[in-house]
């Protein structure tokens, strides 16, 4: 039996570092969701020992892909293949599961964005501007104020009779408007639901805004886990809306599939085995004093060794970078 | 006289104007520096907290220019064309310098109001130049050359397509033409797109990857009046009419492979010029078209992640528009025919 190639994909954001080990049919043999906690280098470091221990016998990684907005600290940690942004990472993972979606709603930790697919690629997108109201970050922080598991969120929602309204411009106003039906003796899944609905209208109106949502309309990212959110989406879109078996790791599988994509036009994969990722890696910043904008330079050790440098404006730094190539490897 | 310049808002455009004009009057000109953190750390600590972020980063650069100079020239644009006004926060530029900015350096103002006709527009230089002591005579003279200098910049932003004003104002290059990947219209106002630091360098970015740019000036004023007529009232903002009916030419005449709007956080005319822009775009041309919100953001990867991620759908979809499907097989990839 010949040996068999699997593919890794990971995902470091800003809540999560999420990671799949793929097979060469895009199966997702291992998946693994873990909390950021700000400490995102520990963290990766920890699941990718997890990961190698799940690894079936005989098997060995023919490719790496990272994407997320920490994806340039993973990329130099693993020596991936590929590095590309969130857009592309989901839209792959979503025509490779689901071929006829047509829209993906996608609600993370810090970033809420809307793609939509027509004829199997990319066509359009947005990602919330500048303000990250709406998004998981602000639930987890209810959740927390209301004092109620994260996991039961959802479900309290669905048991509201009568939603309350609640604003969800801003996460400040939402907040104290939820205080004041709180005072008013609005029951706890009424508010809960009204707030699902503020999100959804919120998300709609913004990062929606005049984009031609049709389906299959696919949600996915941490909140998908919500049912009361997936549920005020499909009241407020008139159709069903499909959470993925994989929806909290999505952004993980695009870049697991963009990695054997690289691969297959002849790339040669950069991973040495996972036993080049058990070093030391320290990252130490500093300010550069070479001109007046003082940029934020990041340097990323590997067992004491300089291995990659990010941050500076004029590239004088991270030219020292192995530059990931920008291969072709979208079709 | 030593008179600072901030490069800051239309300097780019009208800097010639502006350098030629004091020159020929016997001054010299010094120039702030290109924007940086500094500037812009300075201008936000230095203006009202509701302006948006251009006007702020012009607070900056007369920071940076106190005290290097005797005096520094705060241009006041209220009209650049006849019948038209721009946006008000340039009318009152003079008053919220004087008012914010601390260290009370010296200021002129320069009126330009061509709201009646082109040439009483140049009034303000005229008395600014009587102000300065010089006759009557070295004034009409200085404005001459002046106009000839500015006019020659004007050719050469209409002339030479990705022309960067702030390239040649530095006496720079243009970029070399080896961008075979397609064009891309950088729609913004001229203090976002040439400004190089607000827009974490854009320009360079989209080059590395192989694209030109075409930018709003490139397109001629009359087809920009052209392209603005479809709409049943007059744009009379000068630079929102600008911006729209460059991209409405850009769209029209194919001349671009995608659309970037670029904007800065709380602009009011953008906020219905880019709309306008989306809608038009939709609903006749349906090319690839982002917007990118700009302010003080310092952290790049928030704007690399969708500059990114829009390169790869042009280039994912241009990829799609040229597939020819084989005998039997369906369009639509993954649907068979059969």
């Amino acid at each position: 039996m010949s040996k068999l190639e699997l593919f890794l994909g990971l995902d470091v954001g800003s809540v999560s570092i999420n990671l799949v080990l793929l097979d060469q049919r895009y199966r997702v043999l291992e998946k693994l969701y873990l909390r950021t906690q700000g400490k995102p280098i520990a963290v990766l470091s920890e699941g990718l020992e997890r990961l190698h221990h799940t690894m079936p016998a005989g098997s060995t990684i023919a490719g790496v892909g990272v994407t997320g907005s920490g994806r340039e600290l993973a990329g130099a940690m693993v020596d991936a293949d590929v590095i590309k942004n969130e857009i592309t990472a989901h839209g792959m993972a979503v025509l490779q599961s689901i071929p006829d979606a047509q829209t993906i709603l996608e609600i993370g930790g810090q970033d809420s964005k809307i793609i939509l697919l027509r004829n199997g690629v990319v066509s359009d997108f947005a990602m919330n501007t500048v303000c990250a109201a709406g998004t998981g970050s602000f639930l987890d922080r209810q959740a927390a104020r209301l004092n109620i598991p994260i996991q039961d969120f959802g479900s309290m929602a669905l048991k509201s009779r009568s939603p309350t309204r609640i604003a969800g411009r801003c996460a400040v106003f939402a907040e104290s408007d939820m205080i004041h039906k709180q005072q008013m003796g609005c029951s706890l899944e009424d508010i809960i639901k009204g707030l699902c609905e503020a999100l959804v209208r919120n998300y709609l109106n913004n990062v929606g805004k005049g984009k031609e949502i049709l389906p299959q309309i696919v949600f996915q990212g941490g909140v998908a886990a919500n049912e009361g959110i997936r549920n005020s989406f499909e009241e407020a879109l008139g159709h069903p809306v499909i959470v993925p078996e994989h929806y909290d790791v999505m952004g993980a599988v695009g870049a697991g599939i963009l990695a054997h994509k690289a691969i297959q036009r002849g790339q040669a994969t950069k991973f040495r085995g996972f036993h080049s990722i058990r070093g030391k890696f320290t990252a130490k910043s500093f300010s550069c004093s070479g001109c007046a904008n003082l940029c934020e330079i990041v340097e990323f050790f590997s067992d004491g060794n300089i291995k990659a440098r990010w941050g500076d404006r004029c590239g004088k730094w991270s030219a020292a970078l192995v530059n990931n190539s920008q291969a072709d490897i979208l079709a | 006289m030593k008179i600072g310049i901030p490069r800051a808002l239309l300097y780019s455009i009208y800097l010639p104007l502006w350098k030629t004009f004091l020159e020929e009057l016997g001054h010299t000109v010094i120039l702030s520096n290109h924007t940086d953190q500094n500037i812009l750390d300075n201008g936000v600590k230095n203006c009202v907290d509701d302006a948006c972020l251009p006007v702020k980063i012009f607070h900056g650069h007369v920071t940076a220019l106190a005290g290097r100079t005797d005096i520094i020239l705060i241009p006041r644009l209220v009209s650049v064309y006849p019948g038209e006004f721009i946006c008000p926060k340039f009318i009152g530029l003079p008053e919220m310098i004087k008012h914010s900015v601390p260290c009370n350096p010296g200021i002129i103002i320069m009126n330009f109001n061509a709201r009646f006709s082109m040439d009483r527009g140049y009034d303000g230089m005229r008395n600014l130049g009587r102000e300065l002591g010089a006759t009557k005579d070295l004034v009409a003279q200085a404005l001459d050359r002046a106009r000839i200098r500015q006019a020659e910049h004007m050719r050469r932003m209409e002339a030479e397509p990705g022309f960067n004003p702030v390239r040649s104002i530095d006496k720079k290059d243009q970029k070399p033409p080896r961008l075979d990947q397609g064009i891309i219209g950088l729609i913004g106002h001229p203090y976002l797109v040439y400004d190089r630091y607000i827009n974490m360098n854009i320009c360079d970015k989209l080059n590395e990857r192989g694209y030109g740019i075409l930018f709003p000036e490139n397109i001629p004023a009359e087809s920009v009046d052209r392209a603005c007529n479809r709409y049943p009232k007059k744009l009379f903002w000068s630079y929102g009419k600008r911006l729209l009916g460059s991209g409405l030419c850009m769209l029209e005449n194919k001349l671009v492979d995608g659309l970037i709007l670029l904007t800065s956080f709380g602009c009011g005319i953008d906020a219905f010029i880019d709309e306008l822009l989306i809608r038009a775009n939709h609903r006749e041309y349906k090319i690839p078209l982002t917007t990118i919100t700009l302010d003080e953001h310092t952290g790049q990867a928030g704007f690399d992640t969708r500059l990114e991620a829009f390169i790869d759908m042009m280039e994912w979809r241009s990829r799609y528009d040229n597939h020819v499907p084989t005998y039997g097989t369906g369009v639509y990839p993954g649907k068979s025919l059969i």
